[in-house]
């Protein structure tokens, strides 16, 4: 695919001659456009200009096209459908093009465009926008339009889809100082001096790692004399693993990555190994477009490799449903929509999303370019409603066991091992072939005899109808939970135990053979009770009834479990015999072969002596809600410890291969019979049990792994443009994968082209290709935002018409060149993430004060000059890790299944299907980071949400920083930062000796960093001492305090010394500073 | 139009950069002592202005309201799981008369079906005989006693509602935030952050759950109460019946050492200040100050000793159960404190099987409280400037499942009651059986519209800038339902 570089507004170009040549500057790259005209219209605010650093010329980008996208694409942009009196300002052709009266726009000429009448106009009938709208155009944007106009309205082309050329940076030195020292200069206003070390040690520390430095860290870089101390710093915090993981919560916002599905249930999905293998990818610097190459196709790439499987995970992070009653069509919408607008989000930055109902009503994206972004991800197996009966490896559609390098080397060896225990049974003898015939002889005798019941009960109204063939059909009222008794009369003679046949019947639903909706049921518990003829026939326990105990049960198939609702991941026979009755939910199940039937043997090791006229009492119990009864069943009696569910039972080959003499079986016939006969000769029980010991440890290995969703590419669906949006409408035109038209002018081309049809991997192509410039202008935008708390262009959601131009345009376009063709100086390779991150960091405006005078900061309120740093509450999982880290708590083990803290009891009690209580870890998973903190959508850890980390429904390229009580609530009572303050607190009383001056000065230090003040240390001190004589004087305070948290207390503390410099440390843990990165 | 993006830049006070510059120079130059009083600290004298609480206390963005006002707040019963319209609010005797037969295909072709799909649809009548209640004749079923005799004169069923959604995720969030897809503010959220809150020592959009005994439990996710594009602060804050009651609002140690941390915190924040000069620090102390209020007013809120006997027997719960009617309880003294919109999840009502026993045992759940509640505040003259809204995400099918009825979306009721919503009427009619609605249509969008146009809000008015677009709680649609003001 091709990206042509020549865009929507660039077109324009061509037909505004009007702007000469003598406009364009700097090495080709329109960045200001300094009109003549427009100073001398602007000239008469020179007054404000002292006041506000405006600089005294009109750029289309940021003074024009924002303005006129706001008030009036919305009706007159490319939105043709909605588009009011044939009008587009939008391009250069539709606003000068000849209408009655004169045009709106007439280049040069402000006085004869009508636009300008129209925005200036008093007339609520004539006034644009119109009053109705809640769209004003201010006198100063409309004199910004005016200047533009009369400079000859030059459509120069919006700033984030232009190609991306390299600005010379305008002086010597750092170019990231360099661009913005020359805007600054025009401003009056001055860099802020350099932040003192121990400030710029934190910030840099928390920017590139996400958790403060270590006070002996600080106290190296500032005994550090070089030069280099603050770029070997720099390269130290690059090269640890913290930098991956903190690079890693950023990109996982994007990618909206979850511990759960999202949608209805909000059931866990384990997605972890994605997550771990992006902290790899930034831990090993991985170039860009192969982060991106290998996330949206690693199924794709040739002989791909598990990691690079785990990566294209990405296309499996959207949220799912597993609703009952949703509609397929409707949900795989759902996901398709939600991947354009993820990769829309993550990659372009842009609002792809807005037209899958109609064109942007801003940017030129068509429903068509929405519809074709979509079709990429068409081959994506995938289901639109999942079944979480399915099992843990099929639950969530296609997924993959997921192994470490060690776990897969366990792995190949325990395969090994039941290959070899495999050898050993196959290997035949003479004596097994002799063995072998007279199993088949016996196999031929059936040693179950099929009862008839005497009498039978259900419960909950049920009808039990006896049919010919003696099974029994259930009808009628079906009770959600419920017991089924039958008596029979039990032929005198040994008894050992009974065969349940579960049947299906057409009145079933599925055909059964159970009564649940999906033809499931589940078997609770079986018991079986001997009875005396003369005590009665009565269908249901009698007192003097003596049970049966049974050992064994085995049955024709167990249904796999999602989630841990059974111990084993089975719904298994041994449950029916497990001898818990009520509120035990669990039991033999079947569901994914429903429609069949199945058999259930339950019986004792060894044979009872059973007197005549005896009875049995068999009763079926269900606990299982809602109506899962077995809907037809036969029941049978054996007197041998068999096995064997009889001839009948055995597949149809078998019993006729058993039905031949041994000359006339095919070797088919042959092998089968063998493969039956190992399976239960006594002969082979020996290698039997190796063969099973072998599997049971590599399924015991096998169910401690997870497995993850992967991505499978099958037959791509069609992909219809829908009008509307809507699913059921199928009218619209069946598009075939493609970038939007206006940015690589290929659509036409890929719709007429011949197979093969563009793939993922061509998608990950165009967007890090050199001629790509929107991706490499986000991310470098992103990743400025990473180290100044705000991107150059602030929206990072929207690089479009309504985003925000950026402030210094040239360092963007410099950045992303960087990014693009790598570094410059010295010489990189493209895509190199961390050598842009230590350009920008190693800046001198990075390394600036975040402090600056009152003047200063109510000139730029909003700092788009960059003459100072800013000022900013560090994100949700670094209040965490921030707390944890000056406590000593933090736990710095990387990757792996996520976490549970301390979460408040029934915080998820509204979750169901099913229901779930928060299980909260012990020992170090405690005191993990905050990246690993298990994310439900539905109900993400209260401590991480109130500071505004994001559900991950969507992607999230910008979290906001609020400030809220609940956040004080967080700080003051969670127990994770109570039991961080005491942790604090005591270590504060082992390392910093008996002085309240010192222990006070050591909490300050270790939460903020600095050398604190004596007045701070003072206040810190003070609190202990009060707080003291409070713990001395409240009797059971002081224990009350320190029982909170799991951390256990140092022994031969006093208790009292320790609650109060707990609440020191509560104090120095809740100050602002401690949670800003200055 | 709102005088800066709340979500651009570190704004989350909620003050203009001109106003915490102010703030900034007042408390940098008074200092930390100062700064205390300004935030309302105890034992110093206040300052005239701007005060702590005013800092921590949202105004509001609607200023002036774009039309009068009929409501100041809003009490939301929301029954989840999708009740059904035609045993409860909307009487069909047709549907009665063609009980057991087969639907009549030209009412379901080509219509989005959920767990129906594919199965023979017959004629589900009515499960419970209707009644005329009232002067106004208003028809409700014979399942709510209560809101029968008490205060069918009081509220306007409308049965014309429909919406977007089959199924329950998308509906609730349809019908919280007026969009399917997840993000949106829920429209608790948009009313705090247009209007504010009067309460200071409470947030502004306050959510509590109950949970029944007949049918399945709906799942409820914290989304349904999301501030979405609004910043976090306006995100609706649950109220749980157990544990604490506002997560993390119990303090380690007593009130006293709380304030105590709080004080210290107070003084080394304003010492930094002195540093810095940066007016976050005041916005936060003020909200430390909140958070230490709410760590009395919550438990005092939940401490009933002040109710009577009376008021008792009304609602018929002594409190503190986590019954329905103990959160009807709860809200009135919720808005009685000045939280601006309450929302009460009762979520029992998905009702596939067993329709006839569960609904009547869910509603009974739900009967008493409700009409207590609209009693209630008709009694201490709060009901002319509460909107309570009565209502579900979509309704059930008038077709069989079994002996329950399917997910529907084509028709269901809620009703209204209180601040500017005439009563004693019925707004909008379904089709004979009760499956598309053929009178005044009522959208999901049309509720909210109605809805803020009570509490003064022109819904075209109130927006947020995200995403390069202005969002508004009713999308691009949306129009108020003038038949329903009083």
């Amino acid at each position: 695919m091709v990206w042509r570089g020549e865009g929507f507004f660039l077109k324009e170009r061509r037909g505004m001659a009007m702007l000469g040549q003598g406009t364009v500057q700097r090495a080709g790259w329109v960045a200001a456009l300094l009109i003549a005209a427009g100073v001398g219209m602007l000239a008469g605010k020179g007054a404000r200009a002292a006041e506000a650093p405006a600089p005294a010329a009109v750029r289309f980008d940021r003074d024009v096209l924002p303005v006129l996208a706001n008030a009036c694409f919305a009706c007159h942009g490319p939105d043709a459908a909605n588009r009011q009196a044939d009008l587009r300002l939008d391009t250069l052709e539709g606003a000068t093009a000849p209408r009655d009266g004169s045009p709106a726009i007439v280049p040069g000429n402000p006085q004869a465009s009508l636009l300008l009448e129209r925005l200036r106009s008093t007339d609520p009938d004539v006034v644009m926008p119109p009053p109705g709208t809640n769209k004003v155009v201010t006198p100063q944007q409309r004199d910004s339009i005016a200047a533009w106009i009369a400079a000859g309205a030059p459509y120069e082309g919006h700033w984030a889809y232009r190609p991306l050329v390299r600005p010379v940076p305008p002086a010597a030195g750092l170019p990231v100082d360099a661009f913005i020292g020359r805007e600054l200069a025009g401003s009056g206003l001055a860099a802020a001096g350099e932040a003192d070390r121990a400030t710029l040690a934190r910030r840099v520390s928390l920017d590139l790692t996400g958790i403060p430095p270590e006070p002996a860290e600080i106290d190296a870089f500032l005994a550090d004399p070089s030069p280099e101390a603050f770029e070997r710093f720099v390269d130290r915090l690059l090269a640890s693993p913290a930098h991956a993981e903190r690079m890693a919560a950023w990109w996982l916002d994007l990618v909206r990555y979850a511990d759960s599905v999202g949608y209805h249930g909000d059931q866990e999905v384990t997605v972890w190994p994605y997550r771990d293998w992006v902290i790899r990818a930034f831990a090993e610097n991985m170039p860009f477009d192969r982060f991106t190459r290998e996330q949206l196709g690693g199924d794709l790439l040739p002989g791909n490799t598990l990691d690079q499987r785990v990566a294209a995970a990405y296309n499996r992070l959207g949220m799912m449903s597993a609703e009952g009653g949703a509609q397929a069509e409707e949900y795989l919408l759902k996901y398709a929509s939600d991947r354009v607008r993820d990769v829309s989000g993550a990659w372009l930055g842009s609002t792809l999303g807005c037209a899958e109902c109609h064109d942007h009503k801003y940017d030129p994206f068509t429903m068509r370019d929405f519809y074709s972004m979509a079709a990429y991800f068409a081959d994506i197996e995938e289901r639109g409603v999942y079944d979480i009966g399915q099992g843990r490896d099929k639950a969530w559609g296609r997924m993959e066991l997921f192994t470490t390098p060690p776990q897969a080397g366990e792995l190949a060896a325990l395969d090994e091992r039941v290959a070899t225990a495999k050898r050993d049974l196959d290997t035949d003898t003479p004596s097994l072939a002799a063995a072998r015939e007279a199993w088949i002889e016996r196999v031929k005798q059936d040693p179950w005899k099929t009862l008839a019941p005497l009498t039978s009960a259900a419960s909950g109204g049920a009808t039990l109808a006896l049919q010919d063939d003696r099974s029994v059909l259930a009808s009628g009222p079906r009770p959600d939970v419920g017991d089924t008794t039958l008596v029979f009369e039990l032929p005198p003679g040994p008894f050992v135990g009974l065969r349940l046949e579960a049947l299906t019947h057409d009145s079933l639903p599925n055909k059964g053979p159970g009564r649940a909706d999906n033809g499931n049921f589940v078997v609770s518990e079986v018991t079986l009770a001997l009875r005396s003829a003369a005590a009665g026939k009565e269908a249901k326990g009698l007192a003097d009834d003596k049970p049966v105990p049974l050992t064994r049960a085995l049955a024709s198939f167990e249904q796999s479990v999602v989630g841990d609702i059974t111990p084993s991941g089975k719904w298994l026979a041994a449950y029916a015999i497990d001898g818990r009755h009520s509120g035990d939910n669990v039991g033999w199940a079947i569901h994914e072969e429903v429609g069949r039937d199945q058999w259930l043997i339950v019986r004792a090791d060894t044979p009872i002596g059973i007197p005549a006229d005896t009875l049995l009492v068999v009763t079926i119990e269900q606990h299982h809600p809602v109506g899962y009864q077995v809907g037809r069943f036969r029941l049978a009696v054996a007197a041998e410890p068999t096995d064997d569910p009889g001839p009948g039972l055995h597949p149809e080959p078998v019993r006729i291969a058993c039905g031949k003499p041994a000359a006339e079986r095919s070797a088919e016939e042959t092998a089968l019979l063998v493969e039956r006969f190992r399976a239960s000769a006594p002969e082979l029980s020996g290698q039997r049990e190796a063969l099973a010991a072998a599997q049971r440890a590599r399924k015991d290995f096998v169910d401690r792994l997870p497995y993850i969703p992967v991505t499978v590419a099958v037959e791509p669906r069609p992909v219809r443009i829908l009008p509307r949006g809507n699913w059921m409408d199928r009218s619209g035109d069946v598009v075939v994968p493609s970038a939007p038209a206006f940015l690589s002018g290929a659509a036409a081309a890929a719709a007429a082209a011949p197979p093969p049809r563009p793939t993922r991997l061509d998608l990950a192509a165009w967007m890090t290709a050199p001629a790509n410039p929107l991706v490499a202008r986000v991310l470098a935008n992103r990743l400025w935002a990473i180290c100044f708390g705000q991107g150059l262009s602030r929206r990072l959601d929207d690089h479009g018409a309504q985003g925000e131009p950026p402030s210094h345009p040239e360092l963007l376009d410099w950045l992303a060149c960087e990014l693009r063709d790598g570094t410059a100086q010295p010489p990189g390779t493209p895509w190199n993430l961390r050598a842009v991150l230590r350009e920008i960091v190693t800046s001198r405006a990075y390394r600036q004060s975040s402090t600056a005078p009152r003047e200063a900061i109510e000139r730029d309120p909003e700092n788009r000059l960059l003459a100072r740093q800013n000022r900013l509450r560090v994100e949700a999982e670094m209040v965490r890790d921030t707390a944890l880290s000056a406590a000593g708590l933090l736990v710095r083990t990387v990757g792996g299944p996520s976490v549970r803290p301390y979460q408040p009891e029934g915080y998820w009690d509204y979750l169901n299907f099913p229901q779930r209580t928060w299980q909260a870890d012990q020992g170090e998973s405690l005191y993990r980071r905050g990246l690993y903190t298990h994310w439900q959508r539905q109900y993400l850890h209260p401590a991480l949400m109130v500071f505004d980390a994001p559900s991950r429904e969507e992607c999230t390229a910008r979290r906001p920083r609020s400030n809220t009580p609940l956040q004080a609530l967080v700080l003051l009572n969670d127990p994770e930062y109570v039991e961080a303050a005491r942790a604090l607190a005591t270590k504060s009383m082992a390392e910093a000796g008996p002085d309240p001056l010192a222990r006070a000065r050591f909490l300050l230090r270790r939460a903020v960093g600095r050398i604190p003040t004596e007045r701070e240390v003072a206040v810190v001190a003070e609190l202990a001492t009060a707080e003291r004589a409070r713990f001395a004087a409240e009797a059971g305070a002081a224990d009350k305090l320190l029982s909170i948290g799991a951390h256990p207390v140092p022994a031969g503390l006093d208790p009292i010394e320790l609650a109060a410099w707990t609440t020191a440390a509560r104090a120095v843990l809740n100050m602002q500073e401690t949670y800003t990165r200055n | 139009m709102s005088p800066f993006d709340p979500r651009s830049g570190p704004l989350p006070a909620g003050l203009d950069p001109a106003r915490r510059a102010f703030l900034a120079r007042a408390a940098g130059g008074l200092g930390p002592l100062a700064l205390g009083s300004l935030l309302g600290g105890r034992g110093e004298a206040r300052a005239a202005a701007p005060t702590g609480e005013d800092l921590a206390r949202w105004p509001g963005v609607i200023r002036p309201y774009h039309v009068p006002p009929r409501a100041k707040r809003v009490i939301w019963l929301y029954m989840a799981g999708g009740m059904t319209h035609l045993d409860t609010f909307d009487h069909k005797p047709k549907l009665a008369a063609m009980n057991g037969e087969p639907m009549p295909e030209s009412f379901t072709k080509g219509q989005q079906i959920a767990q129906l799909q594919g199965q023979a649809l017959k004629c589900l009548g009515p499960q419970h005989p209707f009644h005329k209640v009232g002067n106004s004749g208003q028809e409700i079923s014979t399942i709510f006693p209560e809101i029968s005799a008490r205060i069918a004169d009081r509220i306007a069923i409308v049965k014309s509602l429909h919406t977007e959604a089959i199924n329950h995720d998308p509906a609730h969030t349809f019908m919280n935030t007026g969009a399917m897809v997840p993000g949106r503010p829920a429209a608790g959220s948009w009313l705090w952050y247009g209007l504010g809150c009067d309460a200071h020592d409470l947030p502004g959009f306050i959510v509590m759950v109950s949970t029944g005994n007949y049918g399945q439990r709906q799942p409820i996710a914290a989304r349904q109460w999301h501030s979405g594009l609004l910043p976090s602060r306006f995100q609706g804050v649950e109220f749980r019946s157990k544990g604490d009651a506002v997560l993390y609002v119990k303090p380690p140690v007593g009130l006293d050492g709380q304030r105590a941390v709080v004080d210290a915190v107070t003084r080394l924040d304003g010492l930094h200040n002195e540093v810095v000069d940066d007016p976050e620090i005041a916005a936060r102390l003020a909200q430390y100050e909140l958070a230490f209020r709410m760590q009395s007013s919550v438990p005092g809120l939940l401490d009933l000793s002040d109710e009577t006997a009376e008021t008792f027997e009304l609602y018929g719960t002594k409190g503190g159960d986590g019954s329905f009617a103990s959160n009807c309880l709860l809200a009135r003294r919720l808005a009685e404190r000045g939280v601006r919109f309450i929302q009460l999840y009762h979520r029992d009502w998905d009702h596939h099987g067993a329709v006839q026993e569960h609904v009547k045992g869910t509603a009974a759940e739900v009967d008493r409280g409700a009409a207590a509640l609209v009693e209630d505040l008709a009694r201490r003259g709060m009901l002319d400037e509460t909107l309570v809204v009565f209502g579900t995400e979509f309704g059930r099918t008038p077709m069989a499942q079994g002996n329950g009825r399917d997910h529907h979306m084509k028709a269901f009721s809620m009703w209204l009651a209180g601040g500017g919503i005439k009563g004693g009427i019925s707004h909008g009619a379904t089709d004979d059986l009760g499956y598309g609605v053929v009178e005044n249509p009522v959208t999901v969008h049309d509720l909210h519209a109605t809805l803020l146009h009570l509490l003064g809000i022109d819904h075209l008015r109130l927006t947020i800038r995200s995403q390069g677009r202005d969002f508004r709680l009713t999308d691009v649609h949306g129009h108020v339902v003038k038949d329903l003001l009083a």
